[in-house]
């Protein structure tokens, strides 16, 4: 009897399980969704508006820099002013998200931006998830008004780091050599502009050849090589006093500098009886270190951003190669397998790849690879490409490009450009003159 | 030569009881045919033309995201809503993943959903799953 009772029990809970199971079945229809686009997020960037809703000077710059930064980086396309239903619009009302949605903007950004008693300027700004009807962001800046540009920047990047779940790159300068004059007689000068191009200033005077330039990532200082008095030597220049120094006192001419991830040290190369090895120094001590002891040419290192390891250049294995080591110097091993000559790596801040310049062939290619050296990509190619520099956020690389010279002596220009990591978004970045060699800073702090 | 078939064992009576009153709630709650394989498709290729990845994320084959969505019977979208709302505020890609999911949903271009009007017992809620791994 107890047996049976209790194997009815048990059939019983079969039954009750098995209806929920049943419902819980009918309600739970799930549809994989295994495939997407890669498309710019369409959004609209209205005008900034002053206090009462009027039109605002400083407003419409503002918007036109934040809109310029996000169309730039290929993931956003800002929806022309003129499809606006609802215009400006002021930030203390709801937008119409309606009239949004109409013109297919899937984010929104209204803003203020108006001089207030002290003189300074006050900008503030609304990102709006337009289908979802939220807020996704709002802050609010003061600035001297001469600032306009680099608020429009870091509001750029607040919403591309909101929309992306990554930091920005807008908030950002560039040094790089800047080049005019003759082929023979050659000025090349230290400049720095921002990001996009704008406020652009020449460093150097052009009496001295300079090659190299690095950002530390403390941003006020820039490394590079400089020929002065005709010997090449590693100098540390600082932007705000103009001020220029050697870096240290080597036997051996002394080229391909990079400041480790943390500021405090500078890795480079040191050529001496027609051999060239790493070196590391630290800049408070002054004490350089060797890493490689090789008789082939080992150059152009660059740390991984956790400062473990080292990615450099050499020919020891009889061709241009890549190799990673530890950040002692043990542990060499090559990593670039692939046909061709590879140059100029740079370790990835997010660390996830080292970009590099490729030659293959006699055509040059930007590229990237894992620090294992798998996943080979090639992003951009021409007669010349060379010296990749990467945002600060890893997603996007700045190279030279230089045209090949016709025969009448035409062509052969030398620009910036950028790419991003999909290797379809390549953008010119325009400078006065020639341009070679850029390094891109860390964000402005 | 044929072999011998084993005779099926003849089963109690109160087992084919069960059995039948395991099938019955179904029956009686879901009258109606399942979605066809093709109606499904149609819904995924409706909402794949929407859902856009962001270009060159760190990682981001690695996120899958379930949207829960309630329907109206026209086929257009009355909520959707990111299953793992907690994640959102802890992981920025995450919820950068979740809101490109969620957006794809939600796009107007995207919905109404086409689905039998007939079925929509069938489908007025359902869960997205929005895997991104076979795209990298």
């Amino acid at each position: 009897m107890a047996g049976n009772a209790s194997r009815w029990l048990c059939l019983l809970a079969a039954v009750l399980v098995a209806g929920l199971t049943a419902a819980t079945a009918r309600a739970e229809l799930r549809i994989d969704i295994t495939k997407g686009v890669s498309e710019p997020i369409p959004l609209a960037v209205t005008d900034m508006v002053g206090p009462n809703g009027e039109p605002s000077d400083y407003g419409a710059d503002i918007s036109r820099v934040i809109a310029a930064d996000l169309e730039r980086s290929g993931l956003f396309k800002p929806i022309d002013n003129k499809a606006f239903i609802q215009k400006a619009g002021d930030i203390k009302t709801l937008p119409r998200f309606g009239d949004w949605r109409v013109i297919n903007a899937q984010a929104l950004v209204q803003g203020r931006a108006h001089l207030v008693t002290d003189g300074r300027l006050r900008v503030e700004f609304r990102l709006w998830d337009v289908f979802a009807e939220q807020q996704m962001v709002g802050l609010a800046y003061y600035t001297i008004p001469d600032n306009w540009r680099r608020v429009a920047h870091i509001i750029a990047d607040a919403i591309y780091k909101r929309l992306t779940g990554e930091s920005g790159y807008f908030d950002t300068r560039i040094v790089y050599i800047s080049e005019s004059g003759p082929p023979n007689r050659r000025v090349k000068r230290l400049a720095i502009m921002d990001q996009d191009g704008a406020n652009h200033r020449f460093l150097t005077d052009g009496s001295a050849l300079v090659l190299t330039p690095r950002f530390s990532p403390t941003l006020q200082e820039i490394t590079y090589l400089s020929y002065y008095g005709n010997l090449p030597r590693v100098y540390i220049f600082n932007i705000d006093t103009g001020r220029q120094e050697i870096l240290g006192d080597f036997p051996g001419m002394t080229f391909s500098p990079r400041f480790s991830p943390d500021g405090k040290k500078v890795i480079m190369s040191m050529a001496k009886d027609g051999n060239s090895e790493i070196y590391v120094m630290d800049l408070q001590t002054r004490i350089a270190k060797q890493l490689t002891r090789h008789s082939g040419i080992d150059t152009s290192p660059s740390y991984s951003p956790d400062s473990q390891r080292v990615v450099f250049n050499s020919d020891r294995g009889g061709s241009q190669q890549l190799y990673v080591m530890d950040a002692d110097g043990r542990g060499v091993r090559r990593i670039s397998y692939n046909k061709g000559r590879y140059a100029t790596p740079v370790w990835s801040p997010r660390g996830d790849l080292i970009a590099f310049t490729k030659i293959l062939k006699g055509t040059f290619y930007i590229g990237v690879m894992r620090p294992d050296g798998s996943g080979e990509r090639l992003l951009a190619k021409d007669f010349l490409v060379e010296a990749p520099t990467w945002s600060p956020n890893g997603r996007v690389l700045m190279f030279f490009r230089q045209g090949r010279t016709t025969a009448d002596g035409k062509g052969g220009k030398s620009r910036l450009w950028t790419i991003d990591l999909t290797g379809h978004n390549e953008r010119e970045i325009i400078t006065p003159v020639d341009a070679s060699d850029p390094a891109w800073s860390p964000l402005i702090p | 030569m044929k072999q011998p078939e084993e005779k099926p064992k003849p089963k109690p009576a109160f087992e084919q009881t069960i059995a039948e009153a395991l099938k019955r709630p179904e029956k009686r709650h879901n009258p109606q045919q399942p979605l066809s394989d093709s109606e499904i498709n149609a819904v995924r290729r409706q909402i794949q033309r929407c859902w856009n990845l962001p270009a060159g994320a760190k990682d981001a084959e690695n996120l899958v995201i379930e949207v829960a969505v309630k329907l109206n019977r026209d086929g257009t979208v009355r909520e959707a809503r990111v299953v793992d709302a907690q994640r959102m505020h802890t992981d920025p890609f995450f919820r950068t993943a979740a809101e490109a999911a969620r957006r794809a949903v939600l796009n107007p271009r995207c919905n109404p959903l086409k689905l039998p009007p007939e079925k929509y017992q069938l489908w007025q809620q359902m869960t997205l799953n929005f895997n991104p791994s076979e795209m990298f």
